[in-house]
C-alpha cells in the first residue's frame, strides 16, 4: 500500500479535531468531580493567514458554577493546532496546546484571539499583553490586571480574576491525563490553592516575560 | 436484536433510508444490540458489565458483592403508574429492568430509560422517569432500586437518585472491557459493543495520539509574469 504524507497529514487532521469534540463534550463529566459544574454554550474556529499559511485553533466555552454559588462564571478550553514558526528558542514554539481560561464572569469571558501563543512564548494578541501579566514566579500562569512591580500578586483570590494556563495537547493521551493536568489544577485554583502547587504536576507550559520583549 | 425482533417488530437497526425505520424503532434496536447480551451472562459476568457501566454511581453496598442471579427484561409488560391527568394509573414501560440477586443484601433493581437521537426537553424525560420510579417501586417494594437515563445528548437529569450516562460512556467502559483480563463472556461484549457504538458514531473522547509523518516539502516551478 502507497504511503502519502499528505494523506497521514489530514488524517491526523481528523483525527484530532475529532477527539477535541469528542473531549469538549466529555470534559463537563469531569470537572464535575470535582464539583465544579460547566455548562457547554458555543464553540468557535478559527483559521489565522499569516505568512501564506494557516493557522488553526479552537475553542468551546462554558458557563461555570463554584460551588454554593449561582454566580455565572465562565470557562474556555482553547485547542491551539498550530502556528507560524520561523526562528524561535521557545521550548513550545512547535506545539499545539490546550488552553484552561478562566473568567469570574461569564459575559468577559476570553475569547479565543485572546489565549493563543505566539512563536516566542507571549501572548499571540495585543490586548493581552497589555492587560495581563505573569504570576510572581509561576511563568506558567498568565493573569489578568497591571502588575506593579515583579513580586506582587494579584489584589483578589483566583476566583475572582482572570487566568489561564497552557498544556502540550500531545499530553494529553487519555482522560485521566485530561483530569490530572487541566481538571485538577483549575480546581485546585479556584479552591486557593498556591499557583506553584497547583500547576506542580500539570507540566504547563512557561511563557516568557513580555515586558521584556 | 433479539429482544427487539420478537417484541418491537424491529428489522434494521441504524439504517436510515427506510420510512418505516423510525427513530424509535432504531431506539429500540439499539438498547436490544448492547443490552439484550446481559441476558445470557452468568450473574457474575452481566453484573461486571453493568457495575462498571454505573461506576461510583453504584451503590456502596452493592460494590464489592457478587450475584448469585440475574434477570434482564427489556420492556417488560404489567408496570403501572399514575396517568399524565393525575385520576387512574396507566401502563408504563421502562425500557430496561435488570434485577441482581444476591445471598445477604435485598436485590437490586436497575431500570434504564433510553434515548437516541431525541430532542426531548429535560422535563419531560424526567416525567417519564418518576412514572417508572414509581411503577418499579410499587412492582419490586422490598428491593433497592436505581434508575439509569441514558441519553446522546439530553441534559442531565438533576434529581436524587438519577445516574446519567451518555452512550459515549458505554462505548468507553465496552473498550475497557475488551481487555485479556476479563472474563470471554464480558470481553465478548467489550469488542463487539464498542465496535457497534463506533459504527454508531458513539466514541468516546480516547486521547490526542498521531501518526508519525514527515514534513511534506513541495516544489512547484514559479510561472513567469
Amino acid at each position: 500500500m502507497n504511503e502519502c504524507n499528505i494523506f497521514k497529514s489530514f488524517l491526523n487532521s481528523d483525527t484530532t479535531w475529532r477527539e477535541v469534540e469528542r473531549l469538549s463534550e466529555e470534559a463537563p463529566e469531569m470537572f464535575h468531580k470535582t464539583g465544579l459544574s460547566l455548562d457547554l454554550q458555543e464553540n468557535d474556529y478559527d483559521e489565522a493567514s499569516f505568512q501564506d499559511v494557516i493557522a488553526s485553533s479552537s475553542c468551546y466555552s462554558y458557563k461555570l458554577f463554584l460551588p454554593k454559588s449561582k454566580k455565572h462564571r465562565g470557562l474556555l478550553i482553547a485547542f491551539e493546532m498550530y502556528r507560524p514558526v520561523s526562528h524561535s528558542s521557545w521550548e513550545h514554539s512547535n506545539s499545539a496546546l490546550i488552553t484552561c481560561a478562566y473568567t469570574p464572569a461569564y459575559k468577559d469571558l476570553w475569547s479565543l484571539q485572546m489565549v493563543l501563543a505566539d512563536e516566542n512564548g507571549y501572548p499571540a494578541d495585543d490586548y493581552t499583553r497589555d492587560n495581563c501579566y505573569l504570576y510572581p514566579d509561576v511563568p506558567e500562569l498568565v493573569v489578568w490586571g497591571e502588575k506593579n512591580n515583579t513580586t506582587e500578586r494579584p489584589k483578589v483570590p483566583l476566583d475572582e480574576t482572570d487566568w489561564f494556563f497552557s498544556i502540550p495537547l500531545s499530553t494529553i493521551s487519555n482522560r485521566q491525563a485530561f483530569f490530572e493536568k487541566i481538571v485538577l489544577p483549575c480546581s485546585s485554583l479556584l479552591k486557593g490553592t498556591e499557583p506553584a502547587s497547583a500547576l506542580a504536576v500539570s507540566n504547563a507550559v512557561r511563557f516568557n516575560e513580555w515586558s521584556k520583549k | 436484536m433479539l429482544h427487539a425482533f420478537n417484541q418491537k417488530g424491529v428489522r434494521r437497526v441504524l439504517c436510515n433510508r427506510h420510512e418505516e425505520h423510525t427513530n424509535n424503532k432504531n431506539e429500540d434496536a439499539i438498547t436490544s444490540m448492547v443490552f439484550s447480551p446481559l441476558a445470557f451472562m452468568r450473574a457474575v459476568d452481566a453484573w461486571l458489565v453493568v457495575k462498571t457501566l454505573l461506576g461510583p454511581d453504584l451503590l456502596s453496598d452493592y460494590a464489592t458483592r457478587h450475584p448469585n442471579a440475574h434477570e434482564i427484561q427489556l420492556w417488560p409488560n404489567g408496570l403501572k403508574a399514575q396517568a399524565r391527568n393525575g385520576d387512574s394509573t396507566s401502563r408504563c414501560e421502562p425500557d430496561l429492568v435488570m434485577q441482581f440477586q444476591f445471598d445477604d443484601i435485598r436485590s437490586l433493581i436497575i431500570t434504564w430509560e433510553m434515548k437516541w437521537t431525541w430532542i426531548m426537553a429535560t422535563n419531560e424525560l424526567l416525567y417519564e422517569i418518576v412514572r417508572e420510579q414509581e411503577a418499579i417501586k410499587k412492582a419490586y417494594p422490598r428491593s433497592r432500586r436505581l434508575i439509569v437515563a441514558l441519553t446522546q445528548t439530553a441534559g442531565p437529569i438533576k434529581r436524587a437518585g438519577v445516574i446519567n450516562i451518555r452512550w459515549t460512556d458505554v462505548h468507553r467502559i465496552a473498550h475497557q472491557l475488551k481487555s485479556e483480563t476479563f472474563a470471554t463472556p464480558v470481553r465478548e461484549w467489550g469488542k463487539q459493543v464498542s465496535t457497534f457504538l463506533e459504527k454508531a458514531k458513539q466514541i468516546s473522547f480516547s486521547g490526542f495520539h498521531t501518526l508519525s509523518v514527515e514534513k511534506i516539502k513541495f516544489q512547484f516551478t514559479e510561472q513567469p509574469k
